[in-house]
């Protein structure tokens, strides 16, 4: 149906050649992953209206290792798009004394894996791709909190005073959720959807117009999964604004992992995120946190090269 | 009365709720109104929420985790 459109426009227009099927595809990918994003973002939200802060830090806080972690990662993966959520909510759990390690999983799940990018993934690059993407980050958060738990890193929070949880949204009747989701879902969107289409118009130019020999050229060899990565660091957008690119790069030859390894890049190592981190995360916690994040994506990338 | 927007910087819903309030505030003509915006976490938390963008006035926490619309907003202010 979207296909219908995008070639409805196009040739309205009377375009051409490359600009056609660019433009094409610019207009398919970008309804296919609005629509997807709606579909995902509306039904985690209304899922996310059980769990309010306080409910979360229940659920953790009283849980044997493995299945806490495990949690703990869903936890992350539901979180809300916006980081500025995700960080009052790791002081909150803190406060709260849910176990360290379950909570550092958890701010290392957050951003890492979206649970909208899952979807994309599946279907826009298979479900190996997915998998991977999600089972790579939940790994990694897993370790990365067992890890910092063994080291001692608990110290290294800032200090704060933990005030009384206000459970302001706890007993909402059916129908108040689903308004409340719908509300907060379209807000998201809103919010991603400029990210979305410079994203898509970015993976049209290089669906269009980039020459394989390119991607051979500069793109391959034994480092490009750790360079990847360094060029994501710089580059701001949303995770659903990558994702196109990414799919563009890997339809034009570039291989998996290097352009998953971006991706991933792209969306957890942001600098305004670590500013915020900044805040709560002492320098020898919040560098520590970097560095598992950055050498974590490398690996996946590796071993995405590896297998798919 | 003190009205403070518990948030994060780069948060547009924050912001968002902010302006609401600020104009809400300007419409209603009360003097002694004063809106301000806390982006900083641990304060945040000290106020037991832990979903942002939260309202507070006069210290007290009047929801968290949403933004509202200028009528509920006028609604809370009167």
């Amino acid at each position: 149906m979207f296909q219908g459109i995008a070639s409805f426009t196009v040739n309205s227009l009377g375009l051409t050649g490359n600009i056609a099927s660019a433009v094409e595809f610019w207009i398919y990918d970008t309804l296919k992953i609005v629509f997807i994003m709606s579909l995902v973002i509306s039904a985690v939200s209304f899922l996310r209206t059980y769990f309010s802060p306080g409910k979360i830090r229940d659920y953790l806080q009283n849980r044997g290792k493995i299945t806490g972690y495990i949690l703990a990662s869903f936890f992350g993966i539901i979180s809300p798009f916006c980081s500025c959520s995700t960080i009052p909510l790791f002081l909150g759990m803190v406060g709260a004394g849910v176990p360290f390690g379950m909570v550092i999983t958890f701010l290392f799940v957050s951003p890492m894996v979206n649970e909208a990018a899952i979807v994309v993934l599946f279907t826009n690059l298979g479900w190996k791709i997915a998998l991977f993407y999600l089972l790579g980050g939940v790994t990694v958060g897993i370790t990365g909190g067992l890890t910092l738990k063994k080291l001692g890193f608990e110290k290294y929070v800032v200090d704060f005073k933990y005030g009384k949880q206000n459970n302001n949204n706890s007993d909402l009747n059916f129908t108040d959720r689903v308004t409340q989701s719908f509300k907060e879902a379209k807000e998201i969107i809103l919010d991603i959807l400029p990210y979305v289409i410079i994203g898509v118009g970015i993976g049209a130019l290089i669906h269009g117009f980039l020459p394989t020999t390119f991607i051979e050229g500069i793109l391959q060899g034994t480092f490009a999964v750790p360079l990847a990565v360094l060029v994501g660091v710089p580059i701001y957008t949303n995770v659903m604004g990558a994702i196109p690119v990414a799919e563009s790069l890997i339809n034009k030859g570039l291989e998996v992992g290097t352009a998953m390894a971006f991706l991933m890049a792209v969306a957890a190592l942001s600098l305004p995120q670590f500013i915020m981190l900044n805040r709560v995360l002492k320098k020898k916690l919040l560098i520590a946190y970097g560095s598992i994040i950055t050498l974590g994506i490398i690996i996946i990338g590796y071993l995405f090269n590896f297998f798919l | 009365m003190t009205i403070k927007i518990l948030g994060a910087k780069g948060c547009s819903k924050c912001a968002e709720l902010q302006k609401r309030t600020e104009e809400v505030a300007k419409e209603l003509e009360k003097d002694e109104i004063e809106v301000k915006k806390i982006n900083d976490p641990t304060k945040v938390v000290e106020y037991g929420v832990m979903s942002t963008p939260a309202l507070v006035i006069d210290d007290k926490v009047v929801f968290s985790g949403k933004i509202a619309s200028k009528e509920e907003i006028k609604k809370l202010l009167k």
